[in-house]
């Protein structure tokens, strides 16, 4: 395999590799606020119970 | 506050994050006094799976590692899809973690294995600091 080619497969890798880490970023960001949420707490501070945060 | 949101991660990193994640509440919290005997959590978190159905495991892990600080649990099924779409959180991540400070998010990080554990400690005591 020559060189170029082996540059172009690796800048490919990493290009990919990117495009998945973005991928599975969550569509909410840095610095946005945070939506409550409802949870059924199975363990610690308020174990058993089922609740609203925020 | 830290949320730990679990996907499609496999039990034995979810146990890893657990016992770090306990290790590191129990180091950060109950440090401030607000007086009349009550103390302020400096630090909270959350490991929270996504499906249902992996509540028995979510026990589990909670028993195994001893949990005592950390608050375990999972999201209600008629209430998941909710919760997941406000958060935007991925069906293909492992796990999803979201520092925060006053209901503002300060961190985000995307399939999170305990040996880069130390970039949530580091983003949480950064908020803590602010």
């Amino acid at each position: 395999m020559s060189y170029g080619r082996t540059v172009l497969l690796a800048a490919g890798a990493a290009l990919a590799f990117q495009a998945g880490a973005e991928d599975l970023a969550p569509g909410l960001p840095v610095g946005d606020m945070v939506p409550a949420f409802h949870l059924v707490d199975v363990a610690g501070p308020d174990a058993g119970a089922r609740f609203s945060l925020m | 506050m830290i949320q730990v949101w679990i996907g499609k991660d496999e039990k034995a990193n979810v146990a890893a994050l657990a016992a770090k994640l306990e290790k590191l509440v129990k180091e950060r919290s109950g440090g401030k006094d607000l007086g009349d005997g009550e103390q302020m959590d400096l630090l909270r978190a959350f490991l929270v799976f996504i499906e249902a159905s992996r509540k028995e495991e979510a026990e589990q892990i909670a028993k195994e590692q001893k949990v005592e600080c950390l608050d375990v649990g999972y999201l209600p099924e008629k209430r998941k899809q909710v919760e997941v779409d406000a958060y935007g959180v991925k069906a293909e991540a492992k796990n999803t973690v979201f520092v925060h400070k006053d209901a503002r998010v300060t961190a985000v990080f995307v399939d999170v294995t305990e040996k880069d554990f130390e970039k949530i400690v580091k983003a949480a005591d950064e908020a803590m600091k602010k």
